[in-house]
């Protein structure tokens, strides 16, 4: 029950995702202060808050994202003196790569920002993005500015290495970013690979100038990565793997995922599915104690507002390995449209399509799945009796311990998290 | 009345407005001419040749406390006013923008109230986007004239004015007329003639080629002043009286008409639809652009032309100050023309007659930025009243950074319990509604994507509505004013208001919340009688944790004194609260901050309000002065003494608790704002000794009034980390209070934070003492703080 976050804040976040670059942002401090809480909230790079500490002109007291300040006047006689300015001035700070997006308003204005940075000799290592897109969903922001980056580096052909993969279509929007770029290293460990590049989460822009050096990349939300992925396999045939049934969550996604990527690069799958099996006989112990008592999770309701390549899978699992009821489903702009119709038709196959496309406003369930505000929503509503934050915007919470809810740490935690739920809401 | 001249770029609007300006002024009209053109020449000629500051160099170059009509006025021919809206140069900005802005300072500077007969914009080019369509609007157009010659693009760009005007056209008709401005070409005057009467328009006035125009231009003047017994003088002065008939009489305007394009084409060029349109319009443009007969005269004599203007080397231009530029209408043939040339700016010392400069012009000003921007402002009031509607007129960027921000307070406050959120699917925070303006929406304008939000909204049983406009709204110029005077008629029980804020264009997060509170303000209603023992609270912020926790503090202390809270102007307040606001007697001030100084002035004028002047306390001793204070003023009859002493007591008693910890401990206080009294009084209490207070150089707190600290205090002002290190050195204390707190303290010395967002009441130095007692006999640095650095 909040707005989700369209194109323009995805394409901000893309770029902020990366270890050594810089958003600066052309537009009013209206669009800055909001973008560089949340850069530095998702990715935090400073500890402290003293905003003494970044007096300068552009940084309004905030680490990240400085801006060009524009107002009516900038609107007007055009922007790019300001620009000029601040380029110079971020140029000199650090090395950074450096990437101009303008806000809303300023990509009507038309300023030529290319010559700005011509002018403010830094084109080598500054790209642009005009326009984000109005009110277009964050996916195609995420996909955009990433093409855009990829494009700016202009990667070179360089030699396969045969155990490198790349994770593409992962952003510092996406709840537990950290703990799930950790857990896919784990699991593809488990079958001899490293990971090179993640894009665009935490990877360094050295790692994505090697990035052509991978073997195979996985897609992991498709709609944030196909199209990445598919530059990739134009510029450099690098196949790329796509799990059909959306990101891994839940046991039978993770082993599905770990197959294909095994099948992809033709090696055995067994010692990470054989980890797979172990951890699911461990929670076996544990819901067969539980649900031996109590009969649970079995016949509690659930809600879901996630994107479709996450609500998918997790429906999906928590219907056919926990007997679930699915009450209401409802998808973030931007989905992935196959992923969306394999929602829509495990939901009416199983003969509960009214859940789906509807908002969990309208339900009251046991659980529900979504982001920190609409869950209080919820819970102030009386709509649901536990709730798992799944995506962001987050509702605050500080984690110590890195987490995921996807791949088999990931997996364990939302069983734990469920069956907790239940059981303190009984 | 107001006049809008449309015409193609060049075709000569300027000379045709000033000459007809010249006429009407010898008439004895008092006439206003407008210039829309970012070269800022369409007024020269009924100056002398002058070029006169622009309304844009004026609001960039004076403080906006010394800005007034008089630095933008400038009189011509027969006293005839002259402005020059201004814009930016070729190729960057939007000049459209320039428009609306300028339009928007003259009526805040009181245009309006100046006495004239008759209005005459002159507007740049064809009606290319909303901001160039701005004298269009109603507001500001009663009669529009289309001139054109027998060119094809002229006609072509009149029938797209006249479908700008349709778009703009309500009910009352307002075209008044075609004026043909002649180039000699062949067969032009049938061409015109058979385009006016397909689209049903008079040709009012025929205009031939002369040279005298040339002539009289060099001089700088109009043919009126120039020629007055020119035979072309008396043209003018007949569509003077013209223009004086439609003043009378409305029903010699027009309904707007446009023909398709291929009808246009048809009629004009006498061409089936089957013809290739691209050969046609090609040779068209290949015309207009000198490469044939027709106009290469004109082209070839361009550069001549305008130097018997004015001189090119009196005109310099402004980006480098050093290459020439072009000015003016001009046309080598004499025809009417103008070039599109970049804006240029007199030299200083060229100038023959001297040119009025604005009040404040000098070096400009380097202004303060706008933080956050009025439209989150205006919605973060509108949020507040419980069981409206805000729509958001913006891309769904807008949407999501302001419900973002209100997000945590609304779910503390826990009020969409009261607001119920059934059947709006398409809202997301209950209250708020995103127009969600897409690419399509920005180019063609989003009003009738607005509508349709409102309108679902209201069918839906809304009956409160607030529509709040962003920038690229505001950019492309959409009037949400307009769209929601529609929506009045279609629901005429709902209250409906429009908030064009335009994102930040009007100003920051203060003056949108302002404006958002005036409207707010204006579902008050005047005729409620005063009820006794009410008070109204206006201002809190509705951001912080503490804001509920300060509120119910707040009340007790009413409640202490026999008085109940009728309305939180404005913090999730009921509709019925607003409109009974005059209930109460007394009104109180939350916190002392600019924009809450402007509401109260707001108010006090408008509703003829009292207020309190002395914002919510914080500590003891403001708390007491508050009381009493507030007792005295309302002239209760109430002594507050027991109540007073109660609280003393208490307060007495638990400082007594902390004191033996802390009574005879240095403490150096450093910090970004003033506001600190209640800190030092804690300090004080405690028999804590301070030795210095340092007050770094920032504009924390600057926008609030406050008292000045005590004379005792050990103050020093822009006091920095330097000074800091060394006092904690030299003074040794036994704690540091800062803002931010360093993450390993200097000198093994404790450090503590000074809350950002104090406890309102008696006993908000209670917390600090009872912190202070105990930090004290903790370890300087705690264990985890060693961890941070780079590893060995
Ligand atoms: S209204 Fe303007 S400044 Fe405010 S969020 Fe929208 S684009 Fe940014």
């Amino acid at each position: 029950m909040i707005f989700s976050p369209d194109a323009f804040t995805a394409s901000i976040l893309t770029v902020e995702g990366i270890k050594d670059a810089s958003v600066l942002l052309n537009g009013p401090t209206g669009c800055k202060i909001y973008h560089s809480f949340l850069s530095d909230r998702h990715f935090p790079r400073g500890a402290s808050h003293d905003p003494m500490a970044f007096q300068g002109e552009f940084y309004f007291g905030q680490l990240r994202v400085p801006s060009t300040y524009l107002d009516w006047e900038d609107y007007v006689e055009g922007s790019l003196e300001k620009l000029e300015k601040l380029l110079s001035t971020v140029a000199e700070k650090n090395n950074d790569l450096l990437a101009v997006i303008n806000s809303p308003g300023a990509s009507l204005i038309g300023d030529d920002l290319e010559t700005a940075l011509k002018k403010s000799g830094v084109s080598e290592r500054c790209f642009t993005v005009d326009c984000a897109g109005f009110s277009l969903p964050a996916p195609i922001g995420f996909e955009n500015t990433g093409l855009a980056l990829l494009e700016h580096l202009d990667l070179k052909s360089l030699s396969r290495k045969e155990n490198r993969v790349n994770i593409i279509g992962l952003s510092i929007l996406h709840k537990h970013w950290e703990g799930t770029v950790a857990e896919l290293k784990k699991l593809l460990s488990l079958l001899g690979l490293e990971v090179g590049a993640v894009l665009f989460a935490d990877t360094s822009v050295e790692e994505l100038k090697n990035s052509s050096s991978a073997a195979c990349n996985i897609v992991l939300f498709p709609e944030y990565g196909q199209k990445i992925a598919e530059w990739y396999r134009e510029r450099f045939e690098i196949p790329s793997v796509l799990s059909p049934m959306g990101v891994p969550v839940g046991f039978d996604a993770t082993e599905q995922l770990l197959r294909e990527v095994a099948k992809c690069l033709g090696i055995d799958p067994s010692p990470a599915l054989n980890f797979v099996r172990a951890a699911r006989k461990s929670s076996y112990s544990k819901l067969a104690r539980y649900h031996s008592f109590s009969g649970l999770p079995k016949g509690t309701s659930f809600s879901i507002r996630a994107e479709a390549s996450f609500a998918y899978p997790l429906a999906l699992w928590l219907y056919s390995y926990l007997g679930m009821v699915p009450s209401a489903v409802k998808t973030l702009p931007g989905g992935s449209p196959k992923i969306e119709a394999s929602l829509r038709a495990f939901l009416i196959e199983k003969g509960f399509e009214n859940a789906y496309d509807r908002e969990p406003e309208y339900e009251k369930v046991d659980i529900a799945f979504a982001d920190g505000y609409t869950l209080g929503l919820l819970k102030g509503l009386g709509c649901c009796k536990a709730g798992l934050e799944i995506c962001t915007p987050s509702e605050g919470y500080i984690d110590f311990i890195p987490k995921t809810y996807m791949g088999v740490e990931g997996t364990l935690l939302l069983l734990e998290k469920i069956i907790n739920g239940i059981r303190s809401s009984l | 009345m107001q006049i809008a001249f449309y015409g193609k770029g060049g075709i000569g609007k300027s000379t045709v407005s000033a000459n007809l300006s010249a006429a009407l002024a010898e008439s004895g009209k008092r006439i206003l001419q407008v210039g829309c053109d970012p070269k800022s020449d369409s007024t020269r000629l009924l100056l002398g040749g002058r070029k006169i500051p622009t309304v844009l160099d004026y609001l960039r170059k004076t403080s906006p406390d010394k800005q007034s009509l008089e630095g933008l006025l400038f009189k011509g021919f027969k006293g005839a006013a002259c402005v020059e809206t201004g814009g930016p140069k070729p190729g960057v900005g939007c000049a459209g923008r320039g428009i609306l802005s300028s339009f928007e300072a003259l009526a805040r500077l009181g245009i309006r109230d100046v006495p004239l007969d008759i209005v005459l914009y002159d507007v740049l080019g064809d009606v290319v986007c909303g901001g160039f369509a701005v004298p269009l609007r109603r507001e500001y157009a009663d009669a529009v004239f289309l001139v054109t010659s027998g060119e094809f693009m002229a006609i072509y760009a009149a029938n797209n004015i006249l479908r700008g005007i349709k778009n703009f056209e309500d009910s009352a008709p307002r075209v008044a007329g075609i004026i043909l401005n002649s180039r000699g070409l062949e067969a032009e005057d049938q061409r015109i003639l058979a385009f006016s009467k397909a689209v049903g328009l008079p040709v009012v006035a025929s205009i031939p080629r002369s040279e005298i125009f040339s002539r009289a231009e060099k001089a700088g003047k109009t043919l009126i002043e120039a020629f007055p017994e020119s035979e072309n003088a008396e043209i003018f002065r007949e569509l003077a009286r013209h223009v004086e008939k439609i003043v009378k009489d409305r029903s010699l305007l027009y309904h707007a008409r446009p023909l398709e394009d291929w009808e246009l084409e048809e009629l004009v060029l006498g061409r089936s639809p089957e013809d290739n349109a691209s050969i046609f319009m090609q040779r068209e443009f290949e015309k207009e652009a000198g490469c044939e007969s027709g106009f290469e005269e004109e082209a070839g004599l361009e550069g001549r032309t305008i130097r018997t203007i004015n001189e090119p080397e009196e005109y310099l231009c402004e980006t480098c100050g050093a290459c020439k530029g072009e000015a003016g209408d001009a046309s080598g043939s004499g025809n009417l023309s103008c070039s599109d040339s970049p804006r240029v700016k007199p030299a200083l010392g060229k100038e023959k007659v001297s040119v009025l400069a604005p009040s404040g012009s000098g070096p400009a000003i380097l202004k303060a930025p706008l933080y956050g921007c009025a439209f989150a402002g205006a919605v973060t009031a509108t949020f507040q009243v419980n069981g409206a509607l805000t729509v958001l007129h913006g891309p769904r960027s807008c949407a999501h950074i302001i419900s973002d921000a209100l997000a945590s307070s609304f779910l503390r406050s826990g009020s969409f319990k009261k607001t119920g959120v059934k059947g709006l699917e398409e809202q997301a925070l209950p209250g708020l509604l995103s127009v969600d303006m897409e690419e399509e929406d920005i180019i063609f304008g989003g009003l009738e994507k607005l509508s349709c939000r409102m309108e679902e909204a209201l069918a839906s049983g809304r009956k409160l509505l607030f529509v709040v406009s962003t920038c690229p709204s505001g950019i492309i110029g959409d009037d949400i004013e307009k769209a929601v005077l529609k929506m009045k008629h279609l629901y005429p029980k709902a209250r409906i208001f429009p908030i064009p804020v335009d994102g930040n264009l009007t100003g920051d997060f203060s003056y949108g919340f302002f404006e958002g509170c005036k409207k707010v303000a204006e579902l008050i209603d005047p005729a409620v009688g005063q009820e006794e023992g009410l008070v109204n609270i206006i201002g809190e912020r509705n951001f912080s944790p503490r804001d509920e926790e300060n509120f119910r503090i707040i009340e007790k202390l009413l409640e202490g004194l026999g008085l109940r809270v009728n309305c939180r102007f404005l913090s999730r307040a009921d509709l019925s609260s607003i409109r009974d606001f005059k209930k109460a007697r007394f009104n109180l001030l939350a916190y002392n901050s600019l924009e809450n100084r402007m509401l109260r002035d707001y108010l006090s004028e408008h509703f003829g309000l009292d207020f309190f002047e002395h914002p919510f306390p914080v500590g003891f001793r403001d708390s007491s002065q508050w009381v009493k204070a507030l007792a005295k003023s309302l002239t209760l009859g109430h002594n507050p003494g027991p109540f007073l002493e109660a609280r003393e007591q208490i307060y007495r008693a638990e400082i007594s608790k902390y004191s033996p910890y802390l009574k005879g401990k240095k403490v150096l206080v450093v910090s970004y704002s003033q506001d600190i009294g209640w800190v030092l009084d804690t300090v004080r209490d405690l028999g804590m000794e301070l030795v210095k207070v340092g007050i770094r150089a920032s504009s924390f707190g600057k926008d609030k009034q406050l008292d000045p600290l005590p004379d005792d205090i050990p103050l020093v002002n822009n006091y920095t980390d330097l000074q800091r290190a060394e006092d904690i050195k030299c003074l040794k204390p036994d704690l540091v209070l800062s803002g931010y707190a360093p993450l390993i303290p200097e000198e093994d010395v404790h450090c503590d934070t000074i809350p950002f967002s104090p406890k309102v009441g008696f006993m908000s130095g209670l917390e600090l003492a009872k912190r202070w007692s105990t930090l004290l006999r903790l370890p300087v640095v705690e264990g985890w703080k060693y961890d941070g650095g780079e590893e060995e």
